[in-house]
């Protein structure tokens, strides 16, 4: 029986700046950093509070899986920055906001009030965007 | 409303790298210290604190042979306050040091087969 989640992937234009996003950026930390013989690089990263989900730092590449028409169509993607990969969650938006961007991470606005919580959008630098929310369930129990 | 011994081991192991005392714990179980420590002790064999202590060798060990973190950062990561009160500890309940660890147990990081295939990479 399927349990969970272990492991996503998240395509990025460059794993090194992405490593710098997600590690030195938003605190996330390194799961797994090895390349192998042939230069394949698994590069893994977990939330702070998921340590048990690898998000999986993958720049596009031809292979059996992809051809190279398909990869570049995943750069182009990352390139334009429209991937929108997911959602974070948070316990103070605005307050991670102000930290965040002091530490020069790119936002779409300021957060905004939403009827599930405050919400910022932001961008990793490497191709895609997530939401970052504070649900107003979790502001509550936060606030009990 | 105070939570059951199962869920102080659950948020243990889910929270073991942030700072927690017993006393706190106990207060999340809804007990004084003593008692808490006592029952926790009949329950599982151990005491909160050596709960606490072993959740976050496990931890650390994982991390010095499934990543190339320096000790002194996985230290860190798991909730010790230092260096070398982590080097202490570990050494004292594994006869090892970190280091020592790492050396002899690193291995091929866990790469699910999709992801293998994906990059013709061959199979370990």
């Amino acid at each position: 029986m399927i349990t969970k989640l272990s492991h996503v992937t998240l395509f990025v234009k460059n794993q090194d700046e992405a490593l710098d996003f997600y590690v030195r950026k938003l605190g996330f930390a390194v799961h797994t950093d090895h390349t192998m013989d042939g230069g394949f690089r698994w590069l893994t990263v977990t939330a702070p509070h998921q340590p048990d989900l690898e998000i999986v730092l993958m720049e596009p590449k031809a292979g059996p899986m992809l051809d190279e028409e398909a990869a570049a169509a995943i750069r182009l993607l990352l390139k334009k920055g429209v991937l929108g990969a997911g959602a974070f969650d948070v316990d103070d938006c605005r307050k991670t906001y102000e930290d965040l961007k002091a530490r020069g991470v790119q936002f779409a606005g300021a957060p905004q009030e939403r009827f599930y919580g405050v919400e910022a959008i932001m961008r990793d630098g490497v191709g895609n965007w997530f939401s970052m929310t504070e649900q107003k369930v979790a502001a509550a129990k936060s606030e009990a | 409303m105070p939570q059951s011994l199962d869920h102080i081991c659950a948020f243990i192991d889910r929270h073991c790298a942030a700072r927690m005392t017993v006393p706190r714990l106990a207060a999340r179980a809804g007990m004084s210290t003593f008692h808490f420590i006592r029952v926790f002790r009949e329950r599982t064999g151990t005491t909160p604190h050596q709960y606490l202590r072993a959740r976050r060798l496990d931890r650390a060990k994982y991390l010095l042979v499934a990543t190339p973190s320096p000790v002194a950062q996985i230290a860190a990561d798991v909730g010790f306050r230092s260096l070398a009160s982590f080097s202490r500890v570990f050494q004292r309940l594994t006869g090892e040091t970190p280091v020592e660890w790492r050396r002899r147990r690193r291995r091929q990081p866990y790469i699910p087969g999709c992801f293998l295939k994906m990059y013709r990479v061959e199979d370990r």
